[in-house]
């Protein structure tokens, strides 16, 4: 079953452009660094290429086969197993921060008296019935949803353009370059470096010698916007507002007088989160047919649907938390799953591609 | 308020399984069966647990811990 799934190079550009954007549009790790955010941003953008292209390049390694394939081919039986069950946790996880960030959002901007498990439950319904459907459709609906997100970000950039002071980005590295680089590291494990789940879903793509291209391609598109979203937010709320705000993007739409345009921001996050959350929790399910030697991932979708929920609610005690996570511990969390063992997978798939060559020329 | 959200709860769980039955039973595979049950209680135990507030510390907080210890 898994065999018939098949998704274009377009497809891929807008999950891979959704699922990197996601919720970083609105959970800002940057802002610690206040005016100087957007540095942070341009130079984990650089090596987002190189962290990306990486992980491009283990799946050219290894033609045809997801993350849990390599990690059994590569390291055996029981270590690879082994790692496939954290990378199974690290996606259920991932999904449930992104379910925790989401259904935040809204219960404090858009329906602050609803009890945020009845946003989750209610949004995951439609969530479920995308996987039931399958990736392909998964595609399609996020080609068709996902003009959302930029238009909305255009006009609030149109709208918000006359409240922008460019001295609000002064003085240019002020606290020096040490919180800017630790913060550039930061905002590679999130959002680029989660494009790891990727490696569950090149093999569908029907033209692998373009995967590389369409990566670049979205890694553009989501650095552009990141930068434009955060010079905005600089310009029009100025450093101070920016650190002490969680949600920069629909403070800075709710300041532009005359228009409502903070619901744009609403529909983009519910577009983008459902991208993200079908790439986890799809990446997820495969991973469990694939460890179990199953050919149907459908019976679970429903169970691990509940699970992510329930562990989106466990997580934090509050949204206070979920912020000083993501700043203090993701970062360093995400380093055996995003950097480590991609750059192990990396070395050991060389080496046996060397072997193979030398013993076709002999 | 507990009793009603439990109640709810094991009503949410009868219907998911009542959707998920007829596709699980054509494909009657032990293994599907097993771990489609595993992952069902597992879901329940852990919503059960947070109902009636009696859910152990947040797996974040044991990552907190080991980040801390290795890191800083």
């Amino acid at each position: 079953m898994l065999k018939n799934i098949e998704i274009s190079n377009k497809e891929l550009i807008i999950l891979m452009a959704g699922f990197i954007i996601g919720d970083s549009i609105i959970v800002n790790i940057a802002r610690a660094v206040k005016q100087d955010a957007w540095i942070s941003i341009i130079i984990s953008w650089v090596f987002a290429y190189v962290l990306i292209g990486m992980y491009v390049y283990i799946a050219k390694l290894n033609p045809n086969k997801t993350l849990i394939e390599i990690l059994i081919d590569i390291f055996g039986k029981y270590i690879g197993r082994i790692l496939s069950v954290l990378y199974l946790w690290y996606f259920l996880h991932l999904s449930s921060l992104i379910f925790r960030s989401y259904s935040e959002y809204i219960s404090i901007v858009v329906f602050p008296e609803t009890p945020r498990i009845f946003i989750t439950a209610f949004s995951s319904v439609a969530l479920v019935i995308g996987l039931k459907y399958g990736l392909e459709t998964i595609a399609r609906t996020s080609m068709i949803a996902f003009i959302i997100p930029p238009i909305s970000i255009i006009i609030i950039l149109l709208r918000s353009f006359k409240h922008m002071d460019i001295t609000n980005i002064q003085p240019v590295l002020e606290y020096g370059m040490n919180p800017i680089l630790k913060t550039s590291f930061g905002l590679l494990t999130f959002p680029f470096g989660e494009a790891i789940l990727f490696l569950m879903i090149f093999t569908f793509v029907n033209k692998k010698e373009k995967i590389l291209k369409s990566s670049f391609i979205s890694i553009t598109f989501v650095g552009v916007l990141l930068i434009i979203i955060s010079l905005m937010n600089i310009m029009v709320l100025g450093p101070e507002m920016i650190n002490r705000n969680y949600f920069n993007l629909h403070r800075t739409s709710t300041v532009v007088p005359g228009a409502i345009i903070d619901p744009f921001i609403t529909v983009s996050q519910l577009v983008l989160a459902a991208i993200q959350i079908w790439i986890c929790i799809y990446s997820l399910l495969i991973g469990i047919t694939q460890l179990f030697n199953l050919n149907d991932y459908k019976p679970f979708v429903i169970p691990i649907v509940i699970i992510s929920v329930s562990l989106s609610n466990w997580l934090y005690n509050n949204v206070a938390e979920m912020f000083r996570i993501a700043q203090e511990i993701y970062p360093y969390y995400a380093i055996p799953f995003q950097f480590i063992i991609p750059i192990i997978i990396l070395i050991i798939s060389l080496i046996k591609q060397k072997g193979n060559s030398k013993s076709t020329s002999t | 308020m507990t009793i009603k959200l439990i109640v709810l709860l094991i009503v949410i769980f009868f219907i998911v399984i009542a959707i998920d039955m007829p596709y699980i039973k054509k494909k009657s595979s032990k293994r599907i069966f097993t771990i489609y049950f595993s992952l069902i209680v597992i879901g329940f135990i852990m919503s059960l647990l947070q109902i009636i507030d009696k859910a152990p510390e947040s797996p974040v907080v044991l990552i907190e811990k080991i980040v801390r210890y290795i890191v800083y």
